[in-house]
């Protein structure tokens, strides 16, 4: 299905135009003559004009000054090709709930893959109407056709009458087009006519071989594709997902229970689908349309491919609690989607006999709702890694993604290590005699305290293949009290810069 | 002390660890403590057990006796260990190599951020009744308002009927008396000094407040031995030989 918005730049802006402007026109705005002026090539140009102002005979690319010749009393906004772009994104992600393969067709048209989602909405007739009802809400002036394939509709919207041209006519619709319909270069168009080349008809009628060989092999393909006689697939804006379910609501609901019991249902119809395929769902994504076109996407992940509905949707119920912005429903959502982004391969379980409690499965559930409830960021695991830098040589990793592998012996001893570690360190001011020396006393949080007992230094050095950080000196130091902290010296004395002292982490 | 049936219990315990067998009773626990164990008879497993620091300065300290009561109590099991903000800004965040260096497995150590108690305590429901948990550490910071005696008493619920321990740990001292099974207050105490007057093994100053099984609150001072996994008493040991740490850094 091709959509064309042949007024977007004007039909964005009417509202822009001065009340007393509107005032002189009355309440027919659509009515005013107005354009939208560019610098363009060192001169100012219009880039679009109004419906009324085409009337008048002006077209984009016009000179502003000849088009002020023409209409004296021109009114000109500047314009803005920025605005323009984020309205049509707007709509393309409001028309994607007619079907996850949309895609934007030039700066003011679409392209939608509708094959086989005409039924939801009620057969290609219901389909066409309702895109139209939408593009008006968004105070847009549409047209819209269907065909076969991307080409062909976006030839007949542009250029064409529009409307559906039922399956197997494609061919014969687009050969009343004229040649524009082409949208080959002007040269070539040009040069067609002068042929004697009116219609697309005309020219399909002519052998491929000789529209090659006068205006190159592109032309040629442009004809067949235009014709539907070959099928160039649209790149939908955001690539599809493996499962995709869909439930359009006739009355808007917009209560939790009420979206959960939607989000259930269709965790069930998507459960059986991916039980056919012999796939589990790793990632989850419910998609919320709302009547005035905003979509939001709220998504789970869990710990191990599952195709367990109820276990999901409680995930689901946990995300939506513990959203940060509220999933607002504006005046309701029409439509639900569940697609499950990522699957993996699932094989059917065995129940045994004498059901033992799986305490690893146990696990991935309860870090699952934590991870949906808390956020991804919450739940962490400890996964080492291969450096010597102390607070490189464990990260924090979440305990979502797969069990992270050893990376070296458990039986390895190094030097004691602390309990606690700060990130970043905090400075300390200490007193230690030279050279090497440990601490004799620091003073940390406005605390003074009397090093009674100390190892070190030990010398760990910075990464030299990654930039060059100063030396550290650690050292285990205990106060009179028994407690026991890591600091550590950066730079060594007789460098140029005074070396300074911090505290890494607290021993137990 | 004073009940013979726990000192009978508890020397049984103690002869089938020397003779290198596993306590029969699997629901209780003990520190490894001589004096602390016959005195209790053990910790129970299926319980909520309180600690707090003696004061802000002694939260590191709290923190260890904690997870050496986690280790304990959970074996092989994974543990949990539930934080909020304050205490990782005072304290710094866990540090995988120091676990291990504590005896235990970092691979084997859950570690949750919440934003603040609620979430903490929910958090630590959660957790406690997942039922794939050996322990459950939660830490809270200061007194929240959130962990009333309801509270608590969920928490000592959850712990009882799914079978894993909870550990609270408190970053200063509460008056709040309260459904937990044992009670601590933990400081930090001076270790023995390794040769070169190096700071020895984690020693820390236990003080048990009260607990439920009637036995007499008491006072020691424990030391962790990590290779053991368990808690030694401090200063009855004179005579034993100082075991040199494995790889000493150059001096």
């Amino acid at each position: 299905m091709g959509i064309w918005f042949p007024w977007l730049p004007s039909d964005r802006r009417r509202d822009d135009l001065s009340p007393s402007h509107r005032e002189d026109h009355g309440e027919e705005t659509s009515a005013a003559a107005f354009a939208l002026v560019e610098r363009s090539q060192n001169a100012l140009r219009l880039s679009a004009v109004s419906p009324a102002a085409a009337r008048l005979g002006l077209t984009a690319g016009l000179a502003l000054a000849d088009a002020r010749a023409r209409v004296p009393d021109l009114v000109c906004l500047p314009a803005d090709p920025d605005g323009d772009a984020a309205l049509l994104r707007r709509v393309l992600v409001d028309f994607s709930r007619f079907t996850p393969m949309a895609a934007s067709d030039g700066p003011d048209g679409l392209i939608l893959d509708v094959t086989g989602c005409a039924h939801l909405f009620g057969d290609e007739v219901g389909l066409v109407d309702q895109a139209v009802t939408r593009a008006g809400r968004f105070g847009l002036d549409v047209r819209a056709a269907m065909a076969g394939t991307p080409q062909a509709a976006r030839a007949l919207v542009r250029f064409g009458p529009g409307g559906i041209t039922p399956e197997g006519h494609d061919r014969a619709a687009v050969r009343r087009l004229p040649i524009e319909a082409l949208e080959l270069a002007e040269g070539d168009l040009q040069a067609l006519r002068r042929a004697g080349l009116k219609t697309v008809a005309a020219v399909d009628d002519r052998p491929r071989a000789a529209l090659a060989a006068r205006f190159g092999k592109a032309a040629a393909w442009k004809v067949d594709r235009v014709l539907g006689l070959e099928d160039i697939r649209i790149t939908p804006f955001r690539p599809p997902d493996p499962c995709v379910v869909d439930r359009v609501l006739l009355e808007p609901i917009s209560t939790d229970d009420d979206i959960l019991r939607v989000v259930g249902d269709l965790l069930i119809e998507t459960s059986a689908r991916l039980e056919r395929e012999g796939l589990g769902g790793r990632v989850f994504q419910a998609g919320f349309f709302r009547v005035d076109g905003r979509v939001r996407r709220v998504t789970v992940q869990t710990g191990r491919a599952t195709r367990d509905g109820p276990v999901v949707l409680r995930l689901f119920r946990e995300r939506l609690a513990a959203l940060t912005t509220p999933l607002d429903p504006g005046f309701g959502f029409d439509q639900v989607r569940l697609s499950v982004v990522r699957a993996e391969p699932l094989a059917a379980t065995q129940i045994d006999l004498d059901r033992r409690p799986d305490h690893a499965a146990d696990l991935t559930g309860l870090v699952d709702r934590l991870s949906a409830r808390l956020g991804a960021e919450a739940v962490l695991r400890f996964q080492p890694r291969d450096t010597h830098i102390p607070e490189r040589a464990v990260r924090l990793v979440p305990a979502n993604l797969s069990p992270p592998h050893r990376l070296h012996d458990a039986e390895e001893t190094g030097p004691p290590r602390p309990l606690h570690l700060f990130d970043p360190p905090q400075p300390v001011e200490a007193l230690a005699g030279l050279p090497d020396s440990p601490p004799r006393r620091f003073r940390w949080r406005r605390v003074q305290h009397e090093v009674v007992r100390a190892e070190g230094p030990e010398r760990i050095a910075g990464e030299w293949w990654r930039r060059l950080e100063p030396t550290r000196d650690y050292y285990r130091v205990e106060d009179a009290a028994g407690r026991r902290f890591w600091l550590f010296r950066q730079g060594l004395y007789g460098d140029e810069a005074q070396p300074r002292w911090f505290i890494h982490g607290l021993f137990a | 002390m004073h009940d013979p049936a726990l000192r009978l219990e508890a020397l049984r315990r103690r002869l089938a660890r020397m003779d290198g067998q596993a306590p029969s009773d699997a629901s209780r626990f003990d520190l490894g403590h001589p004096q602390a164990d016959a005195g209790l008879g053990g910790l129970n497993r299926r319980a909520l057990h309180e600690v707090q620091a003696g004061s802000g300065a002694d939260l590191a300290s709290a923190d260890g006796f904690a997870l050496g009561l986690a280790a304990r109590a959970a074996g092989a099991g994974v543990i949990a260990w539930i934080v909020q903000p304050m205490t990782t800004a005072e304290a710094g965040l866990p540090y995988g190599a120091g676990l291990a260096d504590w005896g235990l497995d970092p691979e084997r150590v859950l570690f949750v951020r919440t934003r603040d108690a609620t979430r903490l305590l929910a958090a630590a429901e959660d957790a406690l009744r997942s039922g794939a948990l050996g322990a459950v550490v939660i830490s809270v910071w200061a007194e929240p308002k959130a962990l009333n005696l309801t509270a608590t008493r969920r928490l000592a619920l959850a712990a009882r009927e799914h079978g894993a321990a909870a550990i609270l740990v408190r970053s200063r001292l509460s008056a709040q008396a309260g459904p937990a099974e044992t009670r601590w207050t933990i400081t930090a105490a001076p270790s023995r000094a390794l040769e070169d007057g190096a700071p020895g093994r984690p020693a820390l100053t236990v003080r048990l407040d009260k607990n439920r099984t009637g036995a007499k609150p008491g006072q020691w001072v424990m030391e962790w031995r990590s290779d053991e996994r368990r808690f030694a008493d401090l200063a009855s040991v004179f005579g034993d030989l100082v075991p040199l740490v494995a790889q000493r850094p150059a001096a």
